[in-house]
């Protein structure tokens, strides 16, 4: 005779499913600390270059926030500089 | 999921048929177009346009692939609205070189099938500086009916060590591989779209798809020096209950025995415009034959190298994309059973494509994709009884909002394609892969689509 697992302790179940899901964003969530920065984008990875590209300048992109940041990328940022990901538009101070 | 989409609804056409005339009709007028925004729950939260996470919609960029890998928690947006979006494959038109005998599926004709594909509504995002989600739910329009779709909602955090920066992060999500970030492996390879009133081979890979929405899993990775990426972790499946109260049949399912371990490696080096990938990934687990235990289990594993390699100048796009998947497959309780020929099996799997891309706006693909492995008639139920089916595939598709939308709703996204498969093998043969006369050639597509997201 064969028979399905299903009624074994194999599979998730929808209880166990949510305990699991709720127990684990327990353990998220004691973990998090506001106070710690959220993940950005590295500068290698928008190509990002010191100098402007033409009209593409950091200082007018909507993502700058002077006087050297971006809402975006990780690190400081020169007004100056440029990277792939230009918007342009009016900088936020 | 996105790939591999379902189907359509024959009363729901004369909606998509005036939604994409209002569509074409604004292209047309030339609608002034301002700032472009991508998968639109993730633009409004960023403020990006979709071309900062995409090269051409869905294709992840460098960009795009931290966004993910850092929980989907980015900010830089203004959108204080509600976490939401949706998306819709409709309509799409697909014709094969011959007619399906019988219809190409309940409610379609043999041959020439308009259909409202998929709609899908997503929501998650950023929950907290470290917590996110993309969780999509999706009503199939062949099928008729509403299921969860690809979910994935994971904590991800940076820290310094000793010099080295490490992006860590977990995940857990219902499908092996629509966590990662690649356009190489299987939840996200090209083609992004794909008919689902076209024949399709009947052999494919445990780890290409089989266990979507049915399994849940949770891995942790890290991403070091933005260079190098690891991950380890397992899949468990859903009961029963819980697929059929999320929409999924679990019939004809072969469950996994306990945790399938998941891994995946992959190094990135990003140097000027240039990106280029190179990594394994794998899936192995115990399997009971559709799902009958008493004789034991079956087994698989799934090991598969990929290489993806992208130039991101502007206006010029280029990406090149190459996987390989082995599959040994244990099929012993299943010859007990009487469901295979053969104590083992193997399969080989390969896709490769190469897209060129114009100023975020045109797509040019061109691509092959074959599989193959050990004959098993009883297995496959072919006709042939071999696994074997190759292809070459093409798709132009224009993509107007990459970089801005309309201006009444600048997250409009849009992409209208072409797409035609030739078929050199199907399910083992040719000529005559069915034992009814039918060709391999026979099954050829052109799959026209609009797909929007909004």
């Amino acid at each position: 005779m064969f028979s399905e697992p299903e009624h074994g302790s194999v599979r998730l179940s929808r209880r166990s499913l949510l305990r699991r899901a709720v127990g684990a964003t327990g353990v998220l969530a004691a973990t998090l600390n506001p106070a710690l920065a959220q993940p950005k984008i590295s500068k290698v990875a928008v190509n990002y270059q010191d100098h402007p590209d033409g009209d593409k300048r950091c200082d007018k992109c909507v993502q700058f926030q002077p006087p050297d940041a971006c809402k975006v990328v990780d690190g400081p940022i020169s007004p100056q500089g440029s990277c792939r990901i230009f918007v342009p538009g009016r900088p936020r101070s | 999921m996105i790939r591999s989409p379902l189907a359509g609804d024959r009363r729901l056409l004369p909606i998509g048929l005036l939604l994409t005339a209002a569509l074409a009709a604004l292209l047309a007028l030339g609608v002034p177009s301002r700032r472009a925004f991508s998968i639109p729950l993730y633009a409004r939260q960023t403020g990006q346009p979709c071309a900062t996470c995409h090269t051409a919609f869905l294709e992840l960029n460098p960009f795009g692939r931290r966004f993910k890998l850092g929980g989907y928690t980015l900010n830089g947006g203004d959108w204080t609205g509600p976490p939401f979006a949706v998306m819709r494959e409709a309509p799409t038109y697909t014709h094969t070189e011959a007619g399906q005998p019988g219809g190409s599926a309940p409610h379609f004709g043999p041959n020439n099938n308009f259909a409202f594909q998929q709609v899908s509504l997503f929501t998650g995002g950023r929950f907290t500086d470290n917590l996110g989600a993309f969780i999509q739910g999706t009503y199939d329009g062949v099928a008729r009916r509403f299921a969860w779709d690809n979910a994935d909602i994971r904590f991800a955090k940076p820290f310094n060590l000793d010099g080295h920066t490490l992006l860590w992060g977990i995940t857990t999500n219902n499908n092996p591989t629509v966590q990662d970030v690649w356009n190489t492996i299987p939840a996200w390879s090209f083609p992004y779209i794909s008919s689902a009133l076209a024949p399709m081979p009947t052999a494919r890979t445990f780890i290409d798809q089989v266990y979507a929405q049915q399994v849940a899993g949770l891995s942790g990775y890290g991403f070091l020096d933005d260079l190098f990426y690891f991950e380890f972790g397992g899949y468990r499946p859903l009961s029963n209950n819980t697929q059929k109260a999320l929409g999924i049949s679990p019939r004809g399912q072969s469950p996994i025995n306990g945790v399938a371990p998941y891994w995946r490696v992959a190094v990135e080096p990003n140097l000027g415009d240039h990106s280029w990938e190179v990594g394994t990934f794998g899936l192995a687990s115990k399997v009971f034959p559709i799902g009958l235990s008493g004789v034991g289990t079956d087994s698989f594993t799934d090991i598969g190298i990929d290489t993806q390699y992208q130039y991101l100048g502007d206006p010029h796009t280029i990406t090149a994309r190459v996987a390989w998947i082995h599959e040994n497959h244990n099929t012993s309780a299943s010859q007990t059973l009487g469901l295979a020929d053969n104590s083992n099996n193997q399969l080989r799997f390969l896709n490769a494509s190469l897209s060129y891309i114009y100023d975020k706006t045109w797509s040019f693909t061109g691509g092959r994709m074959s599989i193959g492995g050990t004959p098993d008639a009883t297995l496959y139920g072919t006709f042939t009884g071999s696994p074997n089916s190759a292809n070459w595939i093409t798709e132009i598709a224009y993509l107007p909002f990459m970089r801005g939308g309309p201006s009444f709703w600048p997250w409009l996204n849009a992409r209208i394609g072409l797409q035609y498969i030739r078929w050199d093998k199907f399910d083992g043969a040719t000529t005559n892969f069915n034992g009814a006369g039918r060709n391999a050639r026979a099954n050829n597509t052109i799959f026209g689509y609009l797909w929007i997201a909004f």
